[in-house]
């Protein structure tokens, strides 16, 4: 699982009948520099991604996102799937130790 | 499997179900001379390791599941032991 930050969402008319009930979100994956506090940059280094997520993340929301075949194990049968809002984040507790 | 150190934990309120009840933890992987590397990821702790502790670190996601006990958990990261030395 990883973090990252919210930043959008995709709205889909025709879509997979197993994207019913939840939504498409656009996640910006976390530096390491984001977890000890860096606000999110607009043009991140990285690439974002589309998370498929039923809980209701809103813009701005850290969520912990898994990706590649977990991504998939909450759906009934085989889906479409490449990664999923698996918690909303309220609290980051990181503290890397000093000396490295 | 992973070399690792606990750099921290979450907190979070809204989650899959198969998540409640478990500590999750964030992981800084490391490399075999113990530096630093990659970004950090989650991981489900449930041996209770300490700040700053070394643990292996298993990206499967089968023995998660057999863990939490839901075959529909989208959890994959699971500690499965702290480093002594």
């Amino acid at each position: 699982m990883r973090l990252g930050t919210v930043i959008g969402r995709i709205t889909l008319t025709i879509k997979e009948p197993v994207y019913t009930g939840g939504r498409l979100l656009i996640v910006q994956p976390f530096s390491r520099e984001q977890f000890a506090g860096a606000p999110a940059v607009p043009l991140a280094k990285g690439s974002s991604l589309v998370v498929y997520d039923e809980l209701g993340a809103g813009d701005g929301c850290i969520v912990g996102f898994t990706e590649g075949a977990e991504a998939t194990q909450p759906f009934a049968g085989p889906a479409p799937v490449d990664a999923y809002v698996a918690c909303i984040v309220n609290q980051i507790n990181y503290e890397p130790p000093r000396h490295t | 499997m992973l070399l690792a150190r606990i750099d921290g934990t979450i907190v979070a309120t809204a989650c899959h179900p198969s998540m409640a009840g478990h500590r999750n933890v964030i992981c800084q992987p490391l490399d075999a001379q113990g530096r630093e590397e990659g970004t950090p990821v989650l991981a489900v702790d449930p041996l209770g390791a300490g700040l700053h502790q070394r643990v292996i670190l298993s990206t499967d996601g089968s023995a998660t599941r057999e863990l939490v006990g839901d075959p529909k958990t989208p959890l994959r990261n699971l500690i499965i032991g702290i480093v002594d030395n």
